[in-house]
């Protein structure tokens, strides 16, 4: 909340006033806060700043979902940023909960979007991203999330950093696959589609990897809900674990270099607001 | 990893019911097929105030997971 400061001198006394403007708050950013039950003015502030610094980049209107996390428990980290109560997120055992994200167990724990591709996105633009905290080489197959159809035609999944390398499917792990050495975890990541031979990924900002050309495939196939901390395995279960703690998640449209790099800056204000930027 | 060891009956019963509005539960089978409610301490804090609190009485017994299975890599 602004303070006006009088500073009145007058000899050697100093009177001081100030008057508390009470602050106008964006209506997606006030329901966000409403429907999370969030209280702490910091944490209010941030979330305002998050919701105007992305419509003013113009990434908001790109994003199906954007969870902040924010709150420091299971129904505040529930919640859906761009339209609370739709994709809000539900979760099974196995996750903790705290002010400065949420991290699965790396064993048994998702979340479910109830984001279906081929439903709620569209083909040839796509992105998702995952701030994470945590600094894990995970050996085994491990994704932070997705979904993959039938066959290895449809995947869309992000792995932060597996065997020390950075993955991508969007759409066809076979033609689709963009990936990179990465040894550190922690970051905010994006990997975007914005067109049927564009697939690029960013950390904090910066393009990593090569720009994948290979003509998309698969995307029809993804016809069930993105999880989160793990891989949606064709609605069969829940599989390859990560234990990665996520401080803001997102899914949505294609970003292009301008949007990811602004998307990144709000992001990372966002977070230093809040105390938890790693 | 430690976790509970359920009967299949109760694993087959129990997943995907929720216990709150936001959370349900998942078993998983480890690497000699018993299946396992794994935990953690916010869920046992909130399973604790509900019907199947009696889930927590279950000692905890380590939890080895099956090999994983390869995604196409």
């Amino acid at each position: 909340m602004p303070i006006f400061g009088f500073t009145n001198v007058a000899g050697s006394v100093i009177t001081q006033m100030s008057i508390a403007i009470a602050q106008g708050t964006d209506a997606d950013a006030q329901a966000f806060i409403d429907a999370a039950s969030i209280t702490d003015s910091t944490q209010i502030s941030a979330v305002n700043q998050l919701v105007l610094d992305l419509k003013g980049y113009g990434v908001w209107d790109k994003c199906k979902a954007i969870y902040p996390i924010v709150g420091g428990s299971a129904s505040s980290h529930a919640v859906n940023l761009k339209t609370p109560g739709t994709y809000n997120l539900t979760f099974s055992t196995g996750w903790t909960h705290a002010s400065t994200g949420m991290t699965p167990n790396g064993t048994s724990a998702y979340a479910s979007t109830g984001i279906i591709p081929n439903t709620h996105l569209t083909n040839n633009s796509t992105h998702m991203s995952y701030y994470s905290r945590t600094n894990t080489n995970i050996l085994a197959a491990s994704f932070d999330m997705g979904i993959n159809g039938s066959s290895t035609a449809s995947y869309f999944d992000m792995s932060l950093r597996l065997s020390d390398t950075f993955y991508s499917d969007q759409y066809n792990t076979t033609t689709n696959r963009l990936t990179t050495a990465n040894t550190n975890s922690t970051g905010f990541y994006i990997t975007s589609r914005t067109t049927s031979t564009s697939l690029k990924s960013y950390k904090n900002g910066t393009q990593i990897g090569s720009t994948l050309t290979n003509a998309s495939s698969g995307f029809t196939g993804l016809i069930y809900g993105i999880y989160i901390g793990a891989i949606n395995n064709n609605n069969l279960n829940a599989q390859f674990f990560t234990n990665r703690e996520g401080a803001l998640i997102s899914i949505g449209d294609g970003l292009d270099d301008t949007e990811s790099d602004n998307f990144n800056t709000a992001v990372q204000a966002f977070q230093t607001t809040l105390s938890r930027n790693v | 990893m430690e976790g509970r060891i359920v009967i299949p009956e109760v694993a087959q019963d129990l997943e995907g019911v929720f216990f709150d509005n936001d959370t349900f539960f998942h078993f998983v089978q480890d690497i000699n097929d018993e299946w396992f409610l794994i935990l953690s301490e916010q869920d046992e804090q909130d399973i604790s105030i509900t019907e199947y609190a009696y889930l927590l009485v279950l000692p905890l017994e380590p939890y080895q997971p099956k090999p994983s299975p390869l995604p196409p890599l």
